[in-house]
């Protein structure tokens, strides 16, 4: 009985939690002269959706890499022999969902395309619910609800044949 | 051992019935959960002016301290979480479980089976603070191993966890003190919470700690110390600070038993 609903009720709060964004968003945010790079790095649970503005100049580019690939580029000094997860390039706006292989730490490196200082807004944010906490969530209630229904009719079913048998 | 487990599972059917024990659990690990993720969100930020006047060894440097610093912060941060929680728990625990049971005859019934004061106190003292403070840990070195793996080392895990609970333990019995002193449950829980509080929300920056700062709250010497705040806390300091919290837990559970034995019940 207790370990079916402690099952259930880590299985709600993963549930829970799943809905819940962190407080403080990400993103990268500023003045970009040709030639500089700015690159933020964050861990992104899931799909993310990505919102580009350019307040000023003509075009950037903008990439999302794995860990192993930011590394690569820093040590290359290139982002030529990497493989971006997704990836942009002369855009001045763009919105939507971007796909990530898996869980992990990601690079976002903005740059510009053209030989001006650009101006720009990229926003990144997870899609909610998170499927990473989503998915357990709901496998443990279900696993909790279903132990604690079985082991409720196995003791009515014990308890039906004990009576039956003292009839 | 069978005796603590009859001791135990008797105290989980007269006090903690389903679901008392359980949302408590559930609403730690949810609590530890929002740290751990919102600790890992952040990542190190780099602004490179052009890709030839940089050392690119010194960057990547730069860039996996950042990774590693992500990750610890989000292992410590979900137990940190969680003990905003369990410094009202444990002394509600300890006050329903010691106080009480001089009102509503509990412990007439515990120790009319055979078991010494000293293994019942004992149970009473460890059941809060394992059930409360091994789920915090657990959530936070899974989530944390999944949204970072490969970035938390060993000795971050070990002394930060000790810490954890090292003031779990030292929680319980100063409650317990509380609780066989006065006999009354709004007391202890009341004392209790307001002790700890003040305790563990007060911040000592580092490298000003006082000692007894330290042996009160390790947690903020284990943090300071794995999050190497300039090098400011040594291991000696922290391993000082968590033995110190220890032995005070120790101490504080000896004289709860003393005061056990010489109680009317």
């Amino acid at each position: 009985m207790r370990l079916q609903v402690l099952i259930a009720g880590i299985g709600i709060a993963l549930l829970v939690s799943s809905f819940i964004p962190p407080p403080g968003g990400m993103g990268v945010q500023g003045s970009i002269d040709y030639g500089s790079y700015m690159i933020r790095m964050y861990g992104l649970r899931g799909d993310a959706r990505v919102d580009i503005e350019l307040y000023e100049g003509l075009g950037i580019s903008f990439y999302v890499l794995t860990t192993e690939d930011a590394l690569l580029m820093l040590e290359e000094r290139s982002i030529a022999n990497t493989t971006p997860c997704f990836s942009l390039e002369n855009t001045t706006e763009y919105s939507g969902i971007i796909s990530i292989p898996s869980i992990g730490i990601y690079a976002f490196v903005v740059t510009t395309y053209y030989n001006t200082t650009s101006h720009f807004y990229v926003g990144i944010n997870n899609v909610y619910p998170q499927m990473w906490l989503l998915i357990p969530g709901v496998i443990l209630v279900a696993i909790g609800f279903i132990l604690f229904t079985g082991t409720k009719l196995w003791h009515q079913l014990r308890e039906l044949k004990t009576y039956s048998k003292e009839i | 051992m069978k005796k603590y487990n009859e001791i135990i599972q008797l105290e989980l059917k007269h006090l903690y019935r389903v679901p008392f024990l359980e949302t408590m659990i559930a609403t730690l690990v949810f609590a530890c959960l929002i740290g751990v993720v919102q600790a890992s969100t952040r990542g190190p930020e780099l602004n490179l002016y052009s890709f030839s006047d940089y050392n690119s060894t010194h960057m990547i440097g730069i860039t996996l301290e950042g990774f590693q610093e992500m990750t610890i912060s989000g292992f410590v941060l979900g137990p940190t979480y969680g003990m905003v929680f369990i410094v009202f728990l444990i002394p509600m625990m300890i006050a329903a479980s010691i106080s009480r049971g001089f009102e509503n005859g509990l412990h007439k019934t515990l120790l009319s089976y055979p078991f010494s004061r000293k293994e019942v106190l004992l149970c009473k003292i460890v059941i809060p603070v394992i059930a409360l403070a091994l789920p915090c840990l657990a959530t936070s070195f899974v989530a944390t191993s999944i949204l970072t793996p490969g970035y938390l080392d060993l000795i971050t895990i070990s002394i930060f966890s000790l810490a954890f609970i090292a003031v779990c333990f030292a929680i319980a019995s100063v409650s317990a003190v509380i609780a066989l002193l006065s006999k009354n449950s709004l007391i202890t829980s009341s004392i209790g919470v307001l002790i700890w509080y003040a305790i563990l929300f007060v911040y000592v920056p580092p490298p000003d700690v006082p000692l007894l700062y330290g042996i009160l709250n390790p947690m903020s010497t284990s943090i300071a110390f794995i999050m190497d705040s300039g090098g400011a806390i040594q291991l000696s300091e922290v391993l000082l600070s968590l033995v110190g919290c220890l032995i005070m837990a120790v101490l504080l559970i000896l004289i709860a038993d003393r005061v056990f034995k010489h109680t009317e019940i």
